[in-house]
C-alpha cells in the first residue's frame, strides 16, 4: 500500500467506495492517482478549489509529496501545488 | 462597426492578462485603486483602425464568485455595464482547466470572446486546438492568441467588433441542464428568480441561482461540478494531444529546484545569478551616473568664469550634479532587474521561486515569490519595489514593499561597514554588523506584524493553491520594451522627487562663507539638539541621519561637511565626497562611542532614501500607505536609537 503512514489518529487504511484506500491528499505518496471524495473547508476554499478543478470525483497525479512543502499534483493539464494544510482537508482515494 | 468600445479584460492570474493589457494599450494606461478597496484598477486606452478602445484590465480572479473584493469588483464592473464586451483569457496550453473562468462567466448577457492566450506554447507542447470547432459550439468568437506577439491584435479587434454587432454570448442552456442534474441548490433558486428574469440585467437567472446557490458549502461544490462538465463537454474532440513537453535542461532545472534537499539552495542561486545578471545588464546605464560627477567640477568651473552667481553655480555643479548621479546609477539597476524579472517569470520559474519559498514567506503574510524582488533589495530598494509587481494581489503587494523597506541597499551595506570600522575598529565593526544582521528579519517581522492585518488579512491569503505554468519560451523584444518602458518612468519620477528634496537639502546647508556654521541648517540644528539628544544623536550626526533618507550616499559626504567644517556642501556624490572630505579620524575625536553606535543602527532602519518613497508612492498608488510605511521606519529607526544609546552608554 502506498499510503504513507502518519502519527495522527485517523482510521489507517479504512476502505472507501470502491475498496481504494481512504487518506486525505498530505498522505497519498508520489506518483499515485487520487480521486477526491470530499473536502473539509470553507466557501472560499471550495470555491478555489472548484476553480481549477478539484471537487469530488476529480482525479489527480501526486507528483511530489516532500514533507514541510506544498503538495505538487497534475491535473487537467495542469501542475497545482497545494499547501499541506489545505491538502489535510482534501479526502481521496487511491485509484489503480 | 462601433467607433468607441469598452473592453473589460477577464482572466485567472496567470493568464496573460497583464500582457494583453499593456499590447492594447502601450503606453496609455491610468493606474490607481478601486474606489475605497486595496485593489488595484487599471484603465487603458487605445485608437485602432479608427475605433477608440477603452480597456479595464479587471483584477485577476479564479472565478466570478464574491468571496474576496477582487471578485466583488469584477462581479460589480460587469454587472453595471461598465463593458461593451468582455474578453474572457483562458491558457491555451491548459485548456481543461482554464475554461472554467468561461464556464463562470456563461449566463452573462454581456458579449464576450474567448482569446485562447499562448497558443503558441500549447502547439510547442504538441497540442492542437481547433479553434472553429469551439466557436461553433460556443456561439463566440474565440480568438488563437499570443499576447506579446503585436501582429495578432488585428485579429482580436476584428473579433472583438463581431460580438458587439453580433451580440454573441455563451448560452446558458446546456449549463442550466447540467445544474439542475447537479444541484439541488440551484434548481430551489432557480425556481424562485427565473420567474422574473429581466432581460435588462447583465447576469441571467441560470448565472443568478448559481451564485446564490453557491453561497453554501454544498451549493459550491455541486455548481462547480457542473461547470467542470460543461467544460469537458465544451472542449471534447477541439483539442488533439501528441507527445510534448519542455525543452531537457528545463526539465533537468525542474528537477534540481523541485527536490526536497537541493532545491532552496538552487532556488537561492537562481535567484542570486538573477541579481548578477541585472548588475551586468544595468551597468552600461549605471555608468551614465558617472557623467555628471565627472562634469561637476569643469561645470563649475565654466560657470565661474561666465559670472554666475556662486550660488547657483554651487547648486548646479554640485546640487543638480549629484541628482542626476543618483538618479542614473538607481535607474540602470531597476532596468537590469525589470528584465531579469520579466523574463524569469515568463520562462516560469518565478512560480517555482514561489513554491519553494511559500513556507518561510507565508509566516509574513506573503508569497514565495517576493523572494526574488526582496533579494534584489541588497542591489537597490527601488529595483524591489517596483519588482514588488509580480505579486498579484495589492494588499500583498504594498505588504511586501513595505516589508522591502528593511533590506540594506548596496549603498547602505558599503556605508554602514566604513562607519562601524571609522568608530569601532575591527573587532567592534564586526560585532554591530551581527547586530545589524540579526535586526533585519526582527524589522520585517515587525512590519508584518504592524500592516499584515490590514493588507493581507489571514483569511484572503492567496498561494494557498497555486499554479505552475508549463516551461515558456521567452520573447525578448516585448520584454526589453517594458523594461525601457519602466526604466524611462522610474528616472523621471525619481528625478521629479530627489530634486525638490535635494533642492531644500541645498539650499539649507548652502552657506555664503563657504563655512557650515552659516548655514540655515546649523541654525536648524542647533534648536532640534535637545530633541536629537533624546533619541540619543548630537544634532550632526541627526542632520546626517536626515540626510541619508535623501539617500544613503549622502551621509558620508554630509558628515564630512557637518564636522570639518570647511567643505560647504553637504551634496556631493558619492564618490568623490568619501574621497575629499570624509576623516574618521575628526569624527571619532568629537562623538562620544554610544552615541556613534545609536547613529549606525538609527541609518540603517531608517527609510531607505526619498527616491524609494516616490517609487512606494508611484507602485501603491496610494499617498497614506506611502506616508504610514515612512512613518514607521522614521519611528522604528529612532526607537532604535533610543534603545541602542541607553544600552551602549551602561556597557561601553
Amino acid at each position: 500500500m502506498a499510503v504513507v503512514a502518519g502519527a495522527d489518529a485517523r482510521k489507517p487504511g479504512a476502505r472507501g467506495g470502491d475498496g481504494g484506500i481512504m487518506a486525505t491528499l498530505d498522505r497519498v505518496s508520489p506518483g499515485m492517482r487520487a480521486r477526491i471524495q470530499r473536502v473539509d473547508g470553507s466557501v472560499r476554499l471550495l470555491t478555489r478549489l472548484a476553480s481549477v478543478g478539484l471537487v469530488p470525483g476529480s482525479i489527480v497525479r501526486v507528483e511530489r509529496n516532500d514533507a514541510k512543502r506544498p503538495v505538487l499534483v497534475y491535473e487537467r493539464d495542469t501542475m497545482l501545488a497545494i499547501n499541506r494544510e489545505e491538502s489535510r482537508r482534501i479526502h481521496v482515494e487511491e485509484v489503480a | 462597426m462601433a467607433d468607441s468600445v469598452s473592453i473589460a479584460l477577464l482572466g485567472q492570474p496567470n493568464s496573460g492578462k497583464s500582457t494583453l493589457f499593456n499590447g492594447l494599450t502601450g503606453g496609455h494606461q491610468r493606474v490607481g485603486n478601486w474606489p475605497g478597496k486595496t485593489v488595484e484598477k487599471k484603465l487603458g486606452t487605445a485608437v485602432r483602425d479608427g475605433v477608440a478602445y477603452t480597456v479595464c484590465d479587471l483584477p485577476g480572479t479564479y472565478s466570478l464568485s464574491a468571496m474576496s473584493d477582487e471578485e466583488r469588483i469584477t462581479q460589480d464592473y460587469i454587472a453595471r455595464g461598465g463593458a461593451d464586451v468582455v474578453c474572457i483569457l483562458v491558457d491555451a496550453s491548459q485548456l481543461t482547466r482554464s475554461m472554467y473562468m468561461l464556464a463562470d462567466y456563461a449566463g452573462g448577457r454581456v458579449p464576450c470572446v474567448l482569446v485562447l492566450n499562448m497558443i503558441d506554447v500549447a502547439e510547442s507542447q504538441g497540442k492542437a486546438i481547433d479553434a472553429a470547432q469551439l466557436e461553433r459550439r460556443l456561439g463566440i468568437p474565440v480568438v488563437p492568441f499570443v499576447a506579446n506577439d503585436a501582429s495578432r491584435y488585428g485579429k482580436l479587434t476584428a473579433a472583438i467588433q463581431r460580438a458587439i454587432a453580433e451580440h454573441s454570448c455563451v448560452s446558458s442552456d446546456a449549463l442550466a441542464e447540467l445544474y439542475a442534474r447537479y444541484s439541488p441548490e440551484w434548481s430551489e433558486a432557480y425556481g424562485r428568480l427565473s420567474a422574473h428574469d429581466d432581460a435588462a440585467e447583465r447576469f441571467d437567472a441560470v448565472w443568478r441561482a448559481a451564485h446564490e446557490a453557491s453561497s453554501t458549502r454544498e451549493g459550491t461544490v455541486n455548481c462547480g461540478s457542473a461547470r467542470l462538465v460543461w467544460v469537458d463537454r465544451m472542449i471534447a474532440g477541439v483539442q488533439a494531444e501528441n507527445a510534448g513537453g519542455a525543452p531537457a535542461f528545463l526539465a533537468r532545472l525542474d528537477g534540481a529546484l523541485m527536490s526536497a534537499r537541493w532545491g532552496k539552495a538552487i532556488g537561492v542561486l537562481v535567484c542570486i545569478g538573477a541579481l548578477l545578471a541585472a548588475i551586468i545588464l544595468g551597468a552600461p546605464l549605471m555608468m551614465l551616473g558617472q557623467i555628471p560627477v565627472m562634469a561637476s567640477q569643469p561645470l563649475a568651473q565654466g560657470l565661474g568664469t561666465l559670472g554666475v552667481h556662486p550660488a547657483l553655480v554651487s547648486f548646479v555643479s554640485s546640487g543638480l550634479m549629484t541628482v542626476l548621479f543618483y538618479v542614473f546609477s538607481m535607474g540602470g539597476f531597476v532596468f537590469g532587474v525589470a528584465f531579469v524579472f520579466g523574463l524569469l517569470d515568463e520562462i516560469g520559474l518565478v512560480a517555482r521561486i514561489s513554491y519553494l519559498f511559500d513556507g518561510t514567506m507565508s509566516k509574513l503574510g506573503l508569497p514565495g515569490k517576493v523572494m526574488m524582488p526582496f533579494l534584489s533589495g541588497f542591489g537597490c530598494n527601488i529595483a524591489s519595489v517596483t519588482g514588488m509587481r509580480v505579486v498579484d494581489s495589492w494588499g500583498q503587494r504594498v505588504l511586501a514593499i513595505a516589508l522591502s523597506w528593511a533590506v540594506p541597499c548596496g549603498t547602505t551595506l558599503s556605508v554602514i561597514p566604513t562607519l562601524a570600522y571609522a568608530f569601532f575598529g575591527f573587532g567592534g565593526m564586526a560585532i554591530v554588523l551581527a547586530g545589524l544582521a540579526a535586526g533585519i528579519p526582527l524589522a520585517m517581522l515587525l512590519a508584518a506584524k504592524v500592516f499584515g492585518d490590514r493588507l493581507s488579512p489571514v483569511e484572503e491569503r492567496a498561494g494557498l493553491i497555486m499554479e505552475l505554468p508549463p516551461y515558456h519560451k521567452p520573447r525578448i523584444k516585448p520584454l526589453l520594451k517594458t523594461a525601457f518602458r519602466r526604466y524611462a518612468d522610474i528616472l523621471w519620477r525619481a528625478f521629479k522627487t530627489i530634486f525638490v528634496v535635494a533642492a531644500v537639502f541645498w539650499a539649507f546647508s548652502y552657506s555664503a562663507t563657504g563655512s557650515i556654521e552659516d548655514s540655515i541648517i546649523y541654525a536648524i540644528g542647533n534648536a532640534l539638539e535637545p530633541f536629537s539628544r533624546f533619541f540619543g544623536m548630537g544634532w550632526k550626526l541627526f542632520m546626517a541621519f536626515l540626510a541619508g533618507v535623501l539617500a544613503k550616499e549622502a551621509v558620508l559626504g554630509s558628515l564630512a561637511a557637518l564636522f570639518s567644517s570647511t567643505s560647504a556642501t553637504m551634496l556631493t556624490a558619492a564618490s568623490g565626497a568619501a574621497a575629499a572630505g570624509f576623516s574618521p579620524a575628526i569624527i571619532a575625536a568629537q562623538v562620544a562611542p554610544a552615541e556613534a553606535m545609536a547613529f549606525i543602527f538609527a541609518l540603517m532602519f531608517n527609510i531607505p532614501c526619498v527616491m524609494t518613497v516616490g517609487a512606494t508612492h508611484s507602485e501603491t498608488h496610494s499617498l497614506k500607505w506611502t506616508i504610514l510605511i515612512s512613518l514607521f521606519y522614521l519611528a522604528l529607526s529612532l526607537l532604535i536609537s533610543f534603545v541602542v544609546y541607553r544600552i551602549a552608554v551602561l556597557v561601553m
